[in-house]
C-alpha cells in the first residue's frame, strides 16, 4: 500500500547567477513498511528532499502526498499538526530541548497536541530504547548515542506515517551507530514503522529494503536490496 | 501546565543572569509607574485635605433662609449632615484702621458648626456659650485692633442698611463714583440690640468663600441663639453622596452655591481641569517611563528569542504551532511579570512613601497649609500601575515572538536568515587596521557582519543618552524657574509705610522695632533711582563700563545706574564706625560726601550662574544726575507726552489733589522737557568693601547719605515711602513680635514683608523638584544602565563559540582585549554621535516649552552630556568585562563544540 508519493519535486535556492538546484524533478513513491535508503555525495539534494517530505521545507514545484493527501496544500496551522502525528524527525546532532528532560523530549510531541501520553507506549519505548533509569536527565547528563536514542523516541511516540532520519549517525561511534540503525530497524519490523534514512554509510544502506541514489538534485538510482 | 509553559520556565531558569535583568527591569518600571500613580494619587489626596483644610468639609450651602428650610434639609436622606449659622449682625469694629472694613460680623454657629466649616482656633477655646465669642485674627492684623482673650466686650449689634435694604457680606461699604474713585456709599448701621460677650479666643480668617476680601465685616463666631422665626440662617450641607448634591439642590430650589474645590478634588465636578493637568503631567513621565522600560524588556525578550531561534524552529519542525510558541514567549512575559510586578509596585510605594516621610512637610510652604503631604495608597492607582507595567512587559515580548516565528522552522534549524553576508559590507577602514591590528579589524567586522544585533545595543544606550540628558535638563529647568525669585538681599523682614500714616518719629518706631524678639538689627530708609546719572569713564571698572546704559553717554562721562540711599543717622554713623572714616567729611548735613555700594550680583543667563560686578575702580567718584527745576509754590510730577507728541514736564501746585478733582486741569503747568532740567552733582568718597544688610540688590550703584543729608541731596526725587529693615535670628517669632509692635503704633501688620520665609519657600519647592526629578535621573539611568548590561551580555555569550575559534587559531588575551576594547568604542562613539545632537535638540524643545513663563536663556546642558559620556563609556566597559571574564573561564573546546541554543 502506498504512503508516501512524490510528484515531479523541484526546489530551487538564489536568484539569477547564484541558482542552486537542489532537487530536478524528482518523482518516487514508498509503500507502507518500507524501510528506503537515500545515499548520495555532499550537496546532492538528500537533506533537502528528507525537509521537504517532512513537511519542514517547501518545494519550489512539485507535490507531496501523504496518505493520499497533499501535504503542501495544507497551511501553517495544518502544516504544523501534520509534522506532529504523521512525520518523526531524527537529526544528525540529536537536536533535543536542551531545558527538557528525556521523557519530555520523548512525549514532546504527545504533549503539544494536549493529549495524555500512552504510559504503556511510553514504558515500552524507554525500554527498547534502553534509557531506563534515565528518564529525569537533561540532554548533556546524556552520551551522544543516548541522545540519539531519546530523539528516536520522539520521532516513534507518535507512530507516525514515516520516520525520516538525516544521518542519524553521522555523530557517533560505530558501536553506538550499530545499535541505532538496530533500533530503527526494529521498529521497522516489530511495529511495521515506515523508514527513510538518509545515510553515507553502505553498511546501512545495504539494511534497507530499497535504495535511492540521488545526484545534483536527480534520482539516479532506485534499488532493491536482494539480501 | 503544559508543555510549552513547563519549557519556558526551564528556561527562564537555565538563563538566570538574563531572567534577573529582566526581573530586576520589570521591577524598575513597575516601581517608577507605581511611584508615579502613587504620587498622584498622594498629591490628588494632599489636595483634597488641604481644600478640606481651608474651606471646610461641606457640599454646598445656602445662605440667609428661615430656620424651617434647615429642618426640612436635616430631615432630608441624601443630607449626611445640615449645620446652621444664625446671622446676628453687624456691629461697629471700634478702633479699626482698615475704612474698607470697618464692621465685625457676628454669626452664630449651630451644632456641628465647628467640624464642618474652616474654623481653626489659633488661641482660646471654642465658645461653650452665646456669651463667649470668638474673634478673628486678622482683626487684630489687617484692622490694627487690639485685644486680649478674657476680656469682654459689648456690641451694639444691628443691620447694614442702605435705602431700606440689609445689606449683606457680598455688598462693600464702598462703591465707585462716576469717575472711578472709590467712595462710601452713605449705608447706615441700625442697631438693634447690645450684647456683651466674653472673649473666648481667636481663630485664623476663614476662607475666601465665606469671608471675600471685599466683605466689610471681620467675620467673629458665637454660638446660635434658641432657633427663632425672626432669625436668618446660614446652611452648610455635606451629602451622603457628594455627587447627589446638584440634584439636591435643584429640587430644592438652592441657589448653585457648592464648595466647587472639594468637589472638584473629590472628582464629582463637571470641571475636571485639575485633574487634567495633573493626570496629564503623569501621563507623559508614565510614557517616558513605558519608553525607557519597553526597550529593556523588550531587548531582553528579543535576544532571548533570537537566541532560541533554532529551538523555535526545532519544535516547529517536531509540530508546534506559531500560535504555541508565541504564547510560549507570553507565557515567560507573564512568568517574569508575576515576580516583577508585585516587587515593584511595593518598591514604588515604599520609595513614595519614605521620599514623602521626609519631605512632606515641605509641602506646607509650598501651599500655606499646616497639613504634610502623606502616602496615600489608592487602589485605582495600583491597579493602573499593575496593568500598565503588565502590558509594556507583553508588548515587549509579543513583538518578537511574532518576528521570531514569522521564520520558517527550515530557516530557523539552519539559522539562515543570520547569513547574507556580502563582501562589501565587511570591509573596513585601514586606519582601524593601523591602530588596533588585527583585533580591530575583526572588531569592526563583527560590528559591521550583524548591525541587526549590534544595533540593539547601540539603540538601548542611545536611549539612555537622550533620557538622561532630556531629562536632567528638563529638572535643571525646573529648578532655575524657581531659584531665579532668590532676591539675594541681606535683610529678613522689610516694612514699607508712607510718611503720612505714621502718628510718631521714625527713630521712635526703629527704637521699638530693634528691640523686639530677635531681632539683630534694623534700619529705615528711603531709596530713589537718579535719572540719567553720569560719571567719568575711568571711574568704572571695565565691568562696569560693559554695563553702563549708552544711551546718553557724553564724552568721556559714561552712563552708570545710580541710587540715592538715605538711611537713618544711627545706621549710618555705625557704617562710618565700621570703616574707620571721618565724620566731619561724611556726616556733614549741608555738603555731605556719599558712602557707595556699588557691588551688584545678577544671574547672567548666558554663563548660568550668579555675576557679581563691582562698578568703581575707586574710592572717590563724582556724579552727574539730572533733576528737575525748582519752581517756587509748585511740585514736580513726571513727565507727560501731550497732544501734538512733545514731551512735557508736568509740575503740580502745592496741595494740588488729583485723586480728587479728576479733570480738573487747574493748577497744573508743563513745560517743554528740554527746558525743565537742571545738572545736580553728587561726590562719593569711600567705596564700601560689601553691601550692607539694608541694601536692597538693585544693579548699579548706591549712594548712601545720612537721613540728615536728604534736604541737600537730591530732596525732589525722593518719595514719602519710608522702608525699614530688619534682620532676625528668628524671623518667624521676630515676624509675630513685630505685629503687635504695628498694632501697639497704631498701624495694620500687612505692611511686614517676611523675605526670609519666601526665600525658605523657595528653597522648600526647589527641594521637592530636586528630590524627585533626581530619582526620576537615577531610575531612568538605572533602567537604561540594565538595559546595556542585558545586550552586550547576551551578545558576548552568543560569540562564545566564535572567541573560542579565535583562541584555538592563537589570538592571544591582549589581542582579544584590544579587540573588545575597541568593539566597545565603536559602541560608545555610535551611541553618542546620534544621542547627543538627539537630546540636545529635546533640551531645546524642552526649553521653548518651558520658556513660555519664565525669561531663560537655551544653553546646551553640557553637564548631563558629559556624565552621559562618561557613564556611557564606564558601562560598556564593565559589562564587557564582566561578560569576558564569564567566556574566558571556558575551555575553548567546550566553547566549540556547544550547540548554542
Amino acid at each position: 500500500m502506498e504512503i508516501l508519493r512524490v510528484e515531479h519535486l523541484c526546489k530551487v535556492y538564489g536568484k539569477g547567477e547564484n541558482t542552486v538546484k537542489a532537487l530536478d524533478d524528482v518523482s518516487f513513491s514508498v509503500n507502507k513498511g518500507d524501510f528506503v535508503a537515500i545515499i548520495g555525495p555532499s550537496g546532492s539534494g538528500k537533506s533537502t528532499l528528507l525537509h521537504i517530505l517532512g513537511g519542514v521545507d517547501k518545494p519550489t514545484s512539485g507535490r507531496v502526498f501523504m496518505n493520499d493527501s497533499d501535504v503542501y496544500a495544507q497551511n501553517d496551522e495544518q502544516l504544523a499538526i501534520f509534522r506532529r502525528r504523521q512525520v518523526g524527525l531524527i537529526y544528525q546532532f540529536y537536536n533535543l530541548i536542551p531545558v527538557l528532560n528525556v521523557t519530555e523530549n520523548i512525549t514532546l510531541p504527545v504533549l503539544m497536541d494536549g493529549r495524555k501520553v500512552n504510559m504503556e507506549r511510553l514504558n515500552e519505548l524507554i525500554a527498547t530504547l534502553k534509557l531506563g533509569g534515565r528518564e529525569n536527565h537533561l540532554p548533556n547528563q546524556l552520551s551522544g548515542g543516548q541522545q540519539q536514542r531519546v530523539s528516536i523516541g520522539r520521532a516513534l511516540i507518535n507512530a507516525p506515517a514515516v520516520v525520516l532520519a538525516d544521518e542519524p549517525t553521522g555523530n557517533l561511534d560505530s558501536k553506538n551507530s550499530r545499535e541505532i540503525v538496530d533500533l530503527l530497524k526494529l521498529s521497522n519490523e516489530k511495529y511495521g514503522q515506515t523508514l527513510i534514512v538518509i545515510t553515507h554509510e553502505e553498511s546501512i544502506a545495504l539494511q534497507a529494503d530499497r535504495i535511492l541514489t540521488i545526484e545534483d538534485g536527480r534520482i539516479t538510482g532506485d534499488e532493491v536490496v536482494r539480501r | 501546565m503544559n508543555i510549552f509553559q513547563r519549557t519556558a520556565i526551564a528556561y527562564l531558569k537555565k538563563n538566570k543572569t538574563r531572567t534577573i535583568v529582566t526581573i530586576v527591569g520589570i521591577i524598575l518600571s513597575a516601581a517608577m509607574i507605581c511611584a508615579v500613580t502613587s504620587l498622584v494619587a498622594s498629591f490628588a489626596n494632599y489636595a483634597l485635605e488641604t481644600a478640606l483644610y481651608t474651606e471646610g468639609n461641606w457640599h454646598g450651602r445656602q445662605l440667609d433662609v428661615p430656620y424651617s428650610t434647615f429642618e426640612e434639609v436635616a430631615d432630608s436622606d441624601k443630607v449626611e449632615q445640615a449645620v446652621y449659622l444664625q446671622r446676628v449682625g453687624y456691629a461697629a469694629a471700634e478702633g479699626c484702621a482698615n475704612e474698607f472694613k470697618p464692621y465685625i460680623y457676628i454669626l452664630g454657629a449651630g451644632d456641628g458648626a465647628d467640624a464642618m466649616l474652616p474654623i481653626r482656633i489659633t488661641a482660646g477655646h471654642y465658645p461653650v456659650s452665646a456669651d463667649e465669642i470668638l474673634l478673628p485674627e486678622h482683626l487684630r492684623t489687617n484692622g490694627g485692633v487690639d485685644f486680649r482673650i478674657g476680656d469682654t466686650i459689648t456690641l451694639d449689634i444691628g443691620d447694614r442698611i442702605l435705602d431700606g435694604i440689609r445689606l449683606t457680606q457680598d455688598t462693600s461699604c464702598y462703591k465707585f463714583n462716576d469717575s472711578w474713585i472709590e467712595v462710601h456709599n452713605g449705608e447706615t448701621l441700625q442697631v438693634r440690640e447690645s450684647r456683651t460677650y466674653t472673649i473666648a479666643g481667636t481663630f485664623e480668617r476663614l476662607s475666601y468663600t465665606i469671608e471675600k476680601q471685599t466683605a466689610p465685616g471681620y467675620t467673629a463666631i458665637t454660638l446660635a441663639d434658641a432657633p427663632s422665626d425672626g432669625s436668618r440662617y446660614d446652611l452648610y450641607l455635606r451629602m451622603n453622596k457628594p455627587k447627589d448634591v446638584y440634584g439636591f439642590f435643584k429640587d430644592m430650589g438652592f441657589e448653585e452655591d457648592y464648595n466647587t474645590d472639594v468637589l472638584l478634588l473629590m472628582g464629582v465636578s463637571g470641571y475636571d481641569t485639575v485633574y487634567s493637568v495633573l493626570n496629564g503631567l503623569a501621563a507623559i513621565i508614565i510614557l517616558l517611563i513605558i519608553f525607557g522600560s519597553v526597550s529593556l524588556i523588550y531587548n531582553a525578550f528579543s535576544i532571548s528569542v533570537s537566541e532560541r531561534t533554532k529551538q523555535f524552529g526545532l519544535l516547529s519542525s517536531i509540530g508546534a504551532t506559531k500560535k504555541q510558541l508565541r504564547r510560549m514567549v507570553l507565557f515567560e512575559a507573564f512568568a517574569v511579570s508575576a515576580i516583577g510586578i508585585p516587587l515593584g509596585i511595593l518598591a514604588g510605594i515604599g520609595g513614595i512613601g519614605i521620599t514623602l516621610h521626609f519631605i512632606g512637610d515641605n509641602f506646607r510652604s509650598m501651599f500655606a497649609t499646616p497639613i504634610d503631604m502623606h502616602m496615600h495608597v489608592s487602589p485605582a492607582s495600583v491597579l493602573i500601575a499593575t496593568v500598565v507595567a503588565l502590558i509594556t512587559a507583553l508588548i515587549s515580548a509579543w513583538i518578537p515572538s511574532t518576528r521570531a516565528t514569522k521564520i520558517s522552522a527550515i530557516e530557523a534549524i539552519r539559522q539562515s536568515t543570520d547569513i547574507h553576508t556580502k563582501a562589501k559590507t565587511v570591509k573596513t577602514p585601514w586606519l582601524s587596521y593601523k591602530l588596533f591590528g588585527l583585533s580591530g579589524v575583526l572588531a569592526q567586522k563583527n560590528y559591521k557582519r550583524s548591525r541587526k544585533k549590534y544595533r540593539a545595543t547601540v539603540l538601548s544606550l542611545f536611549m539612555s543618552i537622550v533620557l538622561f540628558v532630556s531629562a536632567s535638563s528638563f529638572c535643571s529647568y525646573l529648578t532655575d524657574s524657581v531659584e531665579g525669585v532668590f532676591s539675594g538681599a541681606g535683610y529678613d523682614i522689610t516694612m514699607h509705610i508712607d510718611d503720612s500714616e505714621l502718628n510718631m518719629t521714625p527713630d521712635e518706631l526703629l527704637r521699638r522695632i530693634s528691640s523686639s524678639t530677635d531681632v539683630t538689627a534694623a534700619a529705615y530708609g528711603k531709596i530713589t533711582f537718579l535719572e540719567e546719572t553720569m560719571t567719568k569713564s575711568g571711574s568704572l571698572t571695565q565691568e562696569g563700563l560693559e554695563a553702563s546704559p549708552v544711551y546718553y553717554a557724553d564724552g568721556d562721562m559714561a552712563g552708570v545706574n545710580t541710587f540715592v540711599m538715605f538711611v537713618d543717622n544711627d545706621t549710618y554713623v555705625g557704617l562710618l564706625e565700621q570703616y574707620g572714616l571721618d565724620r566731619d567729611v561724611f556726616f556733614d548735613a549741608d555738603a555731605p560726601v556719599a558712602l557707595a555700594a556699588d557691588t551688584c550680583t545678577s544671574f547672567n543667563y548666558n554663563e548660568q550662574r550668579y555675576d557679581t560686578i563691582d562698578f568703581l575702580n575707586s574710592d572717590e567718584a563724582e556724579f552727574v544726575y539730572k533733576t528737575p527745576k525748582v519752581i517756587e509754590g509748585y511740585t514736580y510730577a513726571g513727565e507727560f507726552m501731550d497732544s501734538s507728541g512733545e514731551l512735557m514736564v508736568h509740575y503740580h501746585q502745592d496741595g494740588y489733589d488729583d485723586t480728587i478733582s479728576g479733570s480738573d486741569e487747574t493748577g497744573l503747568i508743563a513745560i517743554p522737557a528740554g527746558e525743565a532740567y537742571d545738572t545736580g552733582v553728587l561726590r562719593c568718597g569711600k567705596v564700601l568693601d560689601e553691601a550692607p544688610y539694608f541694601m536692597p540688590n538693585n544693579g548699579g550703584v548706591t549712594l548712601i547719605y545720612p537721613m540728615q543729608a536728604m534736604d541737600s541731596v537730591a530732596k525732589d526725587y525722593v518719595g514719602t515711602r519710608l522702608n525699614f529693615y530688619i534682620t532676625s535670628d528668628d524671623h518667624a517669632a521676630s515676624y509675630a513680635a513685630l505685629e503687635t509692635v504695628l498694632i501697639d503704633a497704631g498701624l495694620t501688620p500687612g505692611m511686614l514683608r517676611n523675605h526670609a520665609e519666601e526665600a525658605e519657600t523657595s528653597r522648600n519647592i526647589v527641594l521637592i523638584i530636586r528630590v524627585f526629578s533626581y530619582g526620576f535621573i537615577i531610575l531612568i539611568s538605572l533602567i537604561a544602565a540594565a538595559n546595556v548590561f542585558n545586550t552586550i551580555t547576551t551578545n558576548i555569550g552568543l560569540r562564545r563559540r566564535e572567541f573560542a575559534m579565535l583562541k584555538s587559531i592563537g589570538l592571544t588575551n591582549r589581542g582579544f582585549n584590544r579587540m573588545m576594547n575597541y568593539e566597545c568604542l565603536l559602541y560608545g562613539c555610535r551611541a553618542l554621535l546620534l544621542g547627543l545632537p538627539a537630546s540636545c535638540a529635546i533640551a531645546y524643545l524642552i526649553h521653548q516649552t518651558i520658556s513660555g513663563g519664565y525669561e531663560t536663556r537655551f544653553s546646551a546642558p553640557w553637564d548631563a552630556m558629559g556624565i552621559a559620556m562618561l557613564s556611557v563609556f564606564a558601562v560598556v566597559f564593565a559589562t564587557m568585562m564582566y561578560a569576558m571574564r564569564r567566556v574566558k573561564k571556558q575551555n575553548p573546546i567546550d566553547a566549540l563544540k556547544s550547540e548554542n541554543f
